[in-house]
């Protein structure tokens, strides 16, 4: 039997297709199956196991170690080898765990700090914009979020047959919508537009906005600030901490409120507001306070990133 | 005509192209960053407030609706 070229070219469309779909229902599979074995344990066994296949990964991982290394060792060169090497391991431990509690998100109970002023900007529902970085449980602060509001909204890399099948964003109230969809940019103004909270990761490469980062040139992603500027909302800044006891820590701070909802909103204001702030000017606060809550932990942030590109 | 050019010459620095083709599709043509910048270049240089989200659904996907589109904000 003879079988048309384009018949065949349609059977192997489907064929690939088929074997895609059974390879990520088996990975999803497996992850689930890995994710019910961890639940099993404590938060503190897990943490330690964790951190522990993560500083092997990296132990094994040539390219990734050696960026880290020269990353830190940039950043902060009054450290020792020794020192720059172990903080590279501590950190990448940290992270791992960071990124595998987003399996049980809704499980987790943070702390969170803020002023009084921040605090009625999370409470008030009228939506913020929030820059925040990969430090400590990556998704610590849209989950703090979710406390005060149901419209907490972030973007993530997961791939949706994960996120999906597992549910593990709306079972903590969060909407994440997936970086790679090709409305992911209009989802994101659409969402902050109808007053949701937006919580970004601002702390990578984007060849976006001049900022100077650990006294060093660089670029960053100033979709957030434009979020905030477009919509009029206040633009906040949010990280998460790792305590000793495993406790997630999430802090929140004003970075800038527009005049209208300055004069609405908050008691009191500083005379800098008045002017229109740039995009430029606000990217680089952002960063400054990026700098410095990273001196203060910095084994809790992702070092490995190829973040001063050239 | 002033907001034409401003919208033109905003892409064409963005593309490095300097023949635009108004029937191009407005988000294919510059990223969805630029496309922020633009509109609030465009609010701040001629003291309007665009309703951003129409820009991105219905019949606004060329560059040319877009500056019509503009066009019609900037003078209601």
């Amino acid at each position: 039997m003879k079988v048309k070229r384009s018949d065949r070219s349609n059977t192997n469309v489907w064929a690939s297709e088929q074997l895609r779909s059974i390879k990520q229902k088996s990975l999803s599979k497996l992850i689930k199956l890995i994710i019910s074995g961890l639940t099993q344990l404590t938060r503190t066994k897990r943490k330690t196991l964790i951190k522990n296949i993560g500083k092997t990964l990296l132990y094994f991982a040539k390219k990734t170690r050696l960026r880290a290394i020269k990353n830190i060792a940039n950043a902060m060169p009054e450290l020792s080898l020794k020192e720059v090497s172990d903080l590279a391991f501590d950190a990448y431990g940290n992270c791992a765990f960071g990124v595998v509690e987003s399996f049980w998100l809704a499980e987790i109970e943070p702390e969170i700090f803020c002023d009084e002023d921040t605090l009625r900007i999370l409470q008030s529902g009228e939506g913020a914009c929030i820059a925040t970085m990969h430090m400590g449980c990556y998704e610590a602060v849209p989950l703090a979020i979710a406390k005060f509001s149901n419209q907490s909204v972030t973007l993530t890399n997961i791939p949706s047959f994960i996120a999906d099948s597992m549910d593990f964003y709306s079972a903590a109230n969060i909407t994440a919508i997936n970086k790679k969809s090709t409305n992911a940019f209009s989802e994101l103004l659409k969402e902050s537009a109808s007053n949701a909270y937006i919580s970004l990761h601002c702390d990578l490469y984007a060849n976006q906005t001049d900022v100077t980062f650990f006294g060093k040139k660089t670029k960053a992603p100033a979709g957030i600030v434009l979020l905030a500027k477009m919509n009029r909302k206040p633009l906040l800044l949010a990280y998460a901490i790792y305590q000793g006891d495993g406790h997630v820590q999430v802090f929140f701070e004003t970075l800038y409120v527009n005049q209208k909802q300055t004069d609405t909103n908050l008691s009191e204001h500083s005379s800098e507001q008045k002017a229109e702030v740039t995009v430029e000017q606000l990217m680089s606060n952002i960063y400054q306070r990026f700098e410095h809550i990273i001196r203060q932990y910095p084994n809790q942030w992702y070092w490995s990133y190829n973040r001063w590109k050239k | 005509m002033l907001i034409q050019q401003s919208i033109i010459q905003f892409i064409e620095e963005k593309t490095h192209n300097q023949s635009t083709d108004l029937s191009d599709h407005l988000l294919n043509t510059i990223k969805s960053f630029d496309f922020m910048m633009l509109i609030l270049e465009l609010e701040q240089k001629f003291n309007l407030r665009l309703p951003f989200e129409q820009a991105l659904s219905g019949n606004l996907k060329q560059i040319d609706q877009f500056i019509s589109w503009v066009e019609y904000h900037h003078e209601s």
